[in-house]
């Protein structure tokens, strides 16, 4: 009882880190509903098209946004623009009415975004918008359907149709916008493009068209095949992919060596420069401080991933040759781990196990079938079994039984034995009525000759 | 069959079942015979003649209480020979599938302690064993009768194997089974037994047939009539009567199945 009561301090401590603990499962609790329900919102939201297409318009614009600051062609804030492949893929996979309404929107955020005037440039919009609706109506006139769904074309004939939608329609969209352009500045209509644009169709031509042509199929060219590719390589993936222990070292491996040269050369390029020699010196050291980590990477990634893999061929090998211990086979059942090359390895144990064993059993009776019979020991066991003097007894008993049952008797002597005794054996409630053919034969066919 | 053929009357074959140890499935082998024999349309009698440890009674489905009298009593005097034979048929043919089925006659040993006990110390007479064999040829008129008889050599075997056409030898395949079986074709082959086949029983699958019957060719110089193949549902249908009626296109049902059509095709000896 002493003892109890000087525990109280433990008990107190004990109670404190109940309450702890209980907070912390607490929040635990309140996390996860609360994760959970944000999930089914985004989820229910999903669901809806509108708010698809408002996720993908924005997200059009934020790429358009997020780009502008590429300027290699000289055309105006809008140079290499990845981002319209959005509207051309939202179409090709939902329809036209869906590229359109993502070209449009997404247009119209970027204008708000970057001249800070959405409407200013409504022509452009509704070019964009066109953008994303006549690849995705042309490819329909080819016969393909949404794109993610049931496809016609595989292979190359695939994205060669992508390319080319995409294109007329880049081309569509963009004819639009430029040259709507000419009548309506004509008819003072007042757009910020209309300073730009002169309101002669060969200069609209020039200046409008084909530099807004140029950007976009660029992009198209380059991008939309890459996307596809992505896309469908990611409508494929599910949930139980993500185990698999190739995906995720590779993605590590390339996160990490992709970023760390981006990372180091945006350190060197913000920070102020003094002269050319330091330049060329810090970009030499990126260079090689990325070849360093990429190679170290790669070896390191490469060799946690084809390490089991080369365990379960050195097992494979050695049970071909009969060489794989048991223990070696329980080893690699008991991998621990889910990944497809813990799973091969636990697969292959198990297998393993099962042939050995029943390898085993099969090597001890051919053991067993292989010993010769000593033949010696077999006649003495014979000789004495013979020895009985009961077997004489046996024998002239056995020889009586055998003359008597294999006397032949005609039909009608057994006959008559048989009507005698037959009675006698069936009063014990055997079945009489005997329905066999080949049984009664006797009796059936002997009658009238009895 | 014309009338000439007809002039005769069959004569019985008997076929004893041995095996050097137990539990190599000579009930099993026997019943299973029997009944593929009933179904076929022939009148077969068993005899369970392993008086110290009976078992052929559960694969037919019989409670002790079903079978006042059996052998036992009958080689101790306590009945009277027609008592101890029961008609089984029905219980050696599936249900109604069976349109033309022979008759099967079943003569049991005693499964009761007190019955077991008194005649093994009291002992018998082989006249006695052979009055149930005529009966059941010349009264029953058995075509076939089947005995399945007590491991090793006892005397009641030595006697089964004596009168036997067709000795039966069900075996696994091991070291002892194979000696034992090695003196079982001696002993046959002294008291002029026409016929010794040779049942390796409860083979293991992984062991190809092709292998078995080259071994115990090479060490017995005996052909093997049947390899049949042990299996996980025979072993889970255990001794819950007869597999054969249960498992009718099991591979160890046809395998029998062709012992059976051997056995039916054996001239008259």
């Amino acid at each position: 009882m002493r003892g109890y009561f000087d525990s109280s301090p433990k008990l107190n401590r004990f109670s404190i880190s109940l309450i702890q603990q209980t907070a912390a499962s607490l929040a635990v609790l309140v996390i996860s509903q609360l994760s959970r329900a944000l999930m089914r919102l985004a989820q229910a939201l999903w669901r809806l098209h509108w708010f698809r297409w408002v996720c993908f318009g924005v997200l059009y614009a934020l790429w358009s946004w997020i780009s502008r600051f590429a300027n290699l062609l000289g055309t105006s804030d809008v140079d290499v623009r990845p981002g319209v492949v959005v509207p051309i893929l939202v179409g090709l996979s939902y329809g036209p009415r869906a590229g359109f309404l993502v070209g449009w929107l997404g247009n119209l955020l970027t204008d708000q975004l970057i001249y800070n005037d959405a409407l200013g440039n409504w022509h452009w919009s509704l070019g964009n918008g066109l953008m994303g609706a006549v690849p995705a109506w042309l490819a329909s006139r080819f016969g393909q359907a949404p794109w993610l769904g049931q496809e016609r074309y595989r292979g190359w004939q695939r994205y060669l149709l992508a390319w080319l939608c995409g294109s007329l329609g880049a081309l569509v969209g963009m004819a639009f916008a430029a040259f709507i352009a000419i009548p309506l500045c004509q008819s003072q209509q007042q757009f910020a493009s209309c300073e730009v644009v002169p309101t002669t169709f060969a200069v609209a031509l020039r200046q409008a068209f084909w530099p807004a042509l140029r950007v976009n199929l660029l992009s198209i060219l380059v991008l939309l095949p890459i996307t596809l590719l992505a896309l469908r390589s990611f409508s494929e993936l599910t949930l139980a992919d993500w185990r698999s222990d190739a995906l995720r070292y590779t993605l590590m491996a390339v996160v990490w060596a992709a970023t760390l040269p981006i990372g180091l050369t945006a350190v060197f390029v913000l920070e102020p420069i003094q002269t050319t020699l330091l330049i060329e010196i810090r970009l030499l050291a990126t260079l090689l401080l990325s070849v360093f980590v990429a190679v170290v990477t790669a070896l390191v990634v490469t060799l946690r991933f084809t390490k089991p893999l080369l365990r379960v061929i050195r097992a494979a090998q050695a049970m071909t040759g009969g060489r794989l211990a048991l223990t070696d086979a329980q080893d690699l059942r008991t991998t621990p781990g889910n990944s497809e090359s813990a799973e091969l390895a636990q697969v292959f144990g198990a297998m393993a196990l099962t042939v050995i064993e029943r390898e085993q059993k099969y090597q001890t009776t051919i053991k067993a079938l292989q010993v010769e019979i000593d033949e010696t020991l077999r006649q003495q066991q014979v000789q004495a079994i013979l020895a009985n003097p009961r077997i004489n007894d046996l024998q002239t008993e056995a020889t009586r039984l055998r003359a008597a049952l294999k006397k032949r008797k005609p039909v009608a002597e057994a006959d008559n034995a048989d009507g005698s005794n037959a009675e006698t054996a069936y009063t014990d409630g055997g079945n009489t009525d005997s329905s066999n053919a080949k049984a009664d034969h006797t009796e059936t066919d002997s009658t009238p000759e009895a | 069959m014309t009338n000439s053929t007809l002039n005769t009357e069959p004569t019985s074959k008997i076929i004893s079942v041995h095996s050097f140890r137990g539990g190599t499935g000579k009930s099993n082998v026997s019943l299973n015979l029997a009944a593929l024999l009933v179904a076929r349309g022939y009148r077969v009698g068993v005899v369970d003649s392993d008086i110290p440890s009976p078992g052929a009674h559960v694969l037919l489905g019989f409670l002790p209480d079903q079978l006042p009298y059996t052998l036992s009593q009958f080689l101790l005097g306590k009945c009277q020979i027609e008592q101890i034979f029961y008609d089984a048929t029905r219980r050696a043919v599936f249900g109604e599938q069976q349109t033309n089925p022979g008759q099967l006659w079943f003569c049991p040993a005693s499964p009761r302690e007190a019955d077991i006990v008194e005649v093994v110390r009291g002992g018998y007479t082989v006249n006695r064993f052979s009055e149930v064999f005529e009966y059941m040829a010349k009264q029953l008129r058995c075509q076939y009768i089947i005995i399945d008889t007590h491991p090793g050599v006892a005397e009641e075997s030595v006697f089964a194997l004596m009168v036997s056409d067709v000795a039966l030898i069900t075996l696994r395949p091991d070291q002892q089974d194979l000696f034992g079986t090695a003196v079982a074709i001696s002993l046959a082959e002294q008291f002029n037994v026409q016929q010794t086949w040779l049942v390796v029983n409860n083979a293991s699958e992984r062991l190809a047939e092709q292998e078995i019957r080259f071994r115990v060719q090479q060490r017995l110089a005996r052909q093997v009539a049947a390899v049949l193949y042990f299996d996980a549902d025979l072993h889970a249908w255990g001794s819950e009567g007869l597999f054969s009626l249960r498992y009718p296109d099991h591979d160890w049902t046809l395998r029998l199945e062709q012992l059976a059509e051997r056995l039916i095709q054996l001239p008259e000896l």
